[in-house]
């Protein structure tokens, strides 16, 4: 060969080094083209606008593409929370304060996180440039389940200027949610924001007279621009209720109602921890049906114990405080246990549904402070269809968000003829814990027949399921049925089983 | 010759070396087939070069007035032009079109960026004896999406005309399942609306729209407010496709997602609307008044229509003129 042996070392060299630059070259190609967006932002404009979208979280949990069923059921959490108020820059301040979680450090994020959030909107130029004396701070929570909680924050700037805001944590770890986490990875979130803002928007612009093209074209202004903002990354204020998700932007709120998409809902299953992250064992609301929006209660129970049998019995504060004091709260818990207790015979019915709402009020009774337990007890029974003619009835309007009759048990839109009721009220001195029995006055012989039928209630014997009737003990219990003897007939005539006390 | 031929050798088969270091590279960078694609890139590229420089103040900027349909292609403008992330929310203002045409009548403003006027801002153009002076910056489709779901993924213009005539009334008659056709319509005096009935419609008269009625908690029972597209299954809108794409969600990792229809088997996509073949094209002018001696006029018209404007327009996602 003619060629010398250095040229044939300078070539190998050569076409070495080459390749390695050519090789370095690719590498760095492949890793730094941004030249590639380019032609997605020219051709496919739409792709990139999803891209813009900050909220977006890559989690390639499978529970993010899990939604939920109507067949699901959530526990509230097992965690309490007191209102307090505080002054910052001159302003009012009521927020909630935490506790009951196992981790004392995860507690406190919280807590002080929902302050600093207060905090910073107050020390905001918007806030300081728009408000007046007349402002203040309402923080309150929106939801308290499956392991997440919500922190709905209402700012008044002025008597006609208000914003909302929100703070929204999981529990296990105190760590903040983003608007996407509420939703499956898969969920078509524009479709349902644009429809919702529709919705929203139109209320805003609804007059008796509906609404005038102007507005319409004011409604379909305000969906672009929220939506260009949401695309945006802009929208990162929101707090939900177990019924609704808010979302927040410059003084408007959007509502989505959860149930309308529950296939894309992820925040029911998403979060929910099988490590015990709580100091306490007691479930407040436990088994409750999704998209049930409970009222805020003292203590809630909502248990079906068997196919037909549902048992809704909440104790609520009447005056809706939840301000009750060490003492108070030890009489309102024994009264809850002499109540639970009392289901017992409930649980073993069939085809029946039972509710008790108690509001419990503080008051002043010759001098001293008691404490009134009123029980609003309904029951309704049917021989069979029990999941279409009670169950799904009931179920429906407690779902419906429109229907505004919280906390009264949703039992009542059963036709009346359905519902046998009574109710009970019960006094308790503060100081000694101890019940007030109040003296029944001796009845002249001509009324003794009719109290003893006032005084009457019908309990079922549930092992051969006949009706007995069993006079209630008058020095513990006042009772009066406000049942007419017409509803506690049922079609043949007879007495219906009976499951109040 | 041997002595040229040990000179060359090397020299040869340092070319043949580098060549085919090129081709790995083109190879692995998958540059072959993207002709196209680059000579966007490059063509960016050097309008950046060329006049990137150029960055307008705010007391530089006209009186700008958008309507709301052409907000983020002002927007996009405005931003590039002053490098100014901010600004353009204080110096833009956004309407429906006829309120912008009326702004510009009434001098209240310099610039308009909107579609073409409507007959009735015509009639007032003519009573003021104003003249104006329209230029097209930018293209967008027109377009019809339904459900993903749905079989159907095209249609005439005429089988659109039908539809929202009422003469179709059933996608069988279509293509599509056995189904009634919902056909959500837009508000009266949206651009959407506008554009319906200009490009779409024209002397046909659209059918009644669907209304919406529900209930609310603070407003009790809402009735007969316009239903807007809801994507179920048998459901057809409508509207600008930038607006669509800001609304709904039509990328396939989402679950229902819209899908466009192709229009007499033309998809709206860049090539269709730039060539003209998608049939319903919505045009977006740069509007100000003949006789608007306002000195940053021209300074801005000139900015909007150089190649750097054409850039910024395409990055938007509207289809550059």
């Amino acid at each position: 060969m003619i060629i010398n042996r250095n040229t044939k070392i300078f070539l190998i060299v050569f076409s070495v080094i080459l390749l390695i630059c050519t090789i370095t070259i690719i590498v760095y190609t492949r890793t730094h083209d941004g030249l590639g967006s380019s032609q997605v932002i020219i051709e496919s404009a739409p792709k990139t606008i999803t891209n813009l979208n900050t909220n977006v979280v890559e989690n390639s949990d499978d529970s993010t593409t899990k939604g939920a069923t109507l067949q699901d059921s959530y526990n509230n959490n097992r965690i309490t929370y007191k209102y307090k108020t505080r002054q910052k820059n001159n302003v009012e301040v009521t927020y909630p304060e935490i506790s009951g979680l196992s981790s004392s450090n995860i507690n406190k994020s919280i807590n002080d996180q929902i302050n600093e959030r207060i905090d910073r909107i107050l020390d905001s130029n918007t806030f300081k440039n728009n408000s007046d004396s007349s402002a203040y701070v309402s923080a309150t929570v929106a939801s308290n389940f499956s392991d997440v909680l919500s922190v709905k924050i209402f700012v008044k700037f002025t008597d006609n200027f208000s914003k909302n805001y929100g703070v929204n944590f999981r529990l296990d770890d105190g760590t903040r949610l983003k608007i996407d986490d509420l939703f499956t990875k898969n969920a078509p979130k524009k479709n349902i924001i644009t429809f919702s803002a529709y919705r929203s928007f139109a209320l805003d612009y609804y007059t008796e007279d509906g609404i005038s093209n102007e507005f319409y074209t004011n409604i379909e202004s305000d969906i672009w621009n929220f939506l260009t903002e949401y695309n945006s990354g802009k929208v990162t204020e929101f707090s939900f209720t177990p019924q609704i998700i808010e979302l927040y932007r410059e003084g408007r709120t959007i509502k989505i109602y959860m149930q309308d998409y529950y296939q894309y809902i992820a925040i029911y299953n998403k979060y929910k921890t099988s490590s015990d992250i709580y100091e306490d064992s007691y479930h407040n609301g436990k088994d409750i049906p999704i998209f049930v929006q409970r009222p805020n209660t003292i203590y809630d129970l909502y248990e079906k114990p068997n196919e037909t049998c549902c048992i809704d019995v909440v104790i609520f504060d009447k005056k809706g405080k939840n301000d009750f004091s060490e003492k108070e709260m030890k009489i309102i818990k024994e009264y809850r246990n002499s109540l639970y207790s009392r289901l017992d015979t409930i649980r073993r019915e069939q085809n029946v549904f039972y509710s008790n709402y108690v509001s419990v009020e503080r008051k002043k009774e010759d001098g001293k402070d008691i404490l009134v337990f009123y029980e609003d007890e309904r029951y309704a029974t049917i021989d069979e269809n029990f999941e279409n003619k009670i169950y799904n009835i009931i179920l429906s309007a407690q779902r419906d968000v429109n229907s505004d009759n919280n906390p009264e048990s949703k039992i009542n839109e059963l036709d009346e003829n359905m519902i046998g009721s009574a109710s009970v009220e019960r006094k308790f001195d503060i100081e000694t814990g101890s019940e007030i029995v109040e003296e029944v006055e001796e009845p002249q012989p001509e009324e003794e027949n009719q109290n003893t039928t006032n005084n009457t209630i019908n309990q079922t014997d549930t092992t051969n399921n006949t009706v007995t009737n069993q006079t209630t003990n008058s020095t513990s219990n006042t009772v009066t049925n406000s049942t007419e003897q017409g509803n506690n007939t049922n079609t043949n005539g007879e007495i219906d089983a009976r499951v109040s006390f | 010759m041997k002595k040229i031929f040990s000179t060359l050798f090397p020299l040869i088969m340092m070319i043949i070396a580098s060549i085919a270091c090129a081709g790995i590279y083109m190879f692995f960078t998958n540059k072959f087939g993207q002709k196209d694609i680059q000579n966007n890139v490059n063509a960016n590229q050097n309008v950046v070069k060329d006049d990137s420089s150029v960055v307008l103040s705010e007391e530089e900027l006209p009186r700008l007035e958008s309507s709301v349909s052409a907000k983020p292609l002002a927007n996009a403008i405005v931003v590039d032009f002053t490098q100014n992330k901010n600004l353009s929310e204080t110096v833009l203002d956004y309407s429906a079109d006829d309120k912008g045409y009326e702004k510009l009548l009434n001098g209240q403003v310099d610039i308009l960026i909107a579609t073409e006027p409507s007959n009735e801002v015509l009639s007032l153009v003519q009573a003021s004896g104003a003249e104006l002076d329209m230029q097209l910056i930018a293209k967008e489709g027109f377009v019809f999406y339904v459900n993903s779901k749905n079989p159907v993924d095209s249609l005439e213009v005429s089988e659109i005309q039908q539809i929202y005539t009422g003469r179709i009334s059933n996608w069988s008659q279509v293509g599509g399942k056995d189904e009634d056709i919902m056909p959500f319509q837009r508000v009266e005096g949206s651009t959407d609306q506008r554009q319906m009935i200009s490009k779409v419609m024209k002397s046909l008269t659209l059918m009644s729209p669907p209304m919406y009625n529900f209930r609310d908690k603070v407003y009790g029972n809402i009735n007969d407010v316009v239903a807007t597209y809801d994507n179920s299954e048998n459901a057809i809108g409508y509207s600008l496709s930038y607006q669509a794409n800001i609304m709904y969600d039509s990328d396939d990792t989402t679950s229902d997602p819209i899908k466009f229809l192709k229009i007499n088997n033309f998809e709206p996509n860049y090539d269709n609307i730039k060539n003209e073949s998608y049939p319903f094209i919505t045009n977006y002018y740069l509007v100000k008044l003949k006789n608007n001696n306002n000195e940053y006029i021209d300074a801005f018209t000139q900015a909007v229509f150089s190649d750097r404007g054409k850039r910024i327009i395409k990055e938007a996602g509207y289809i550059d003129n």
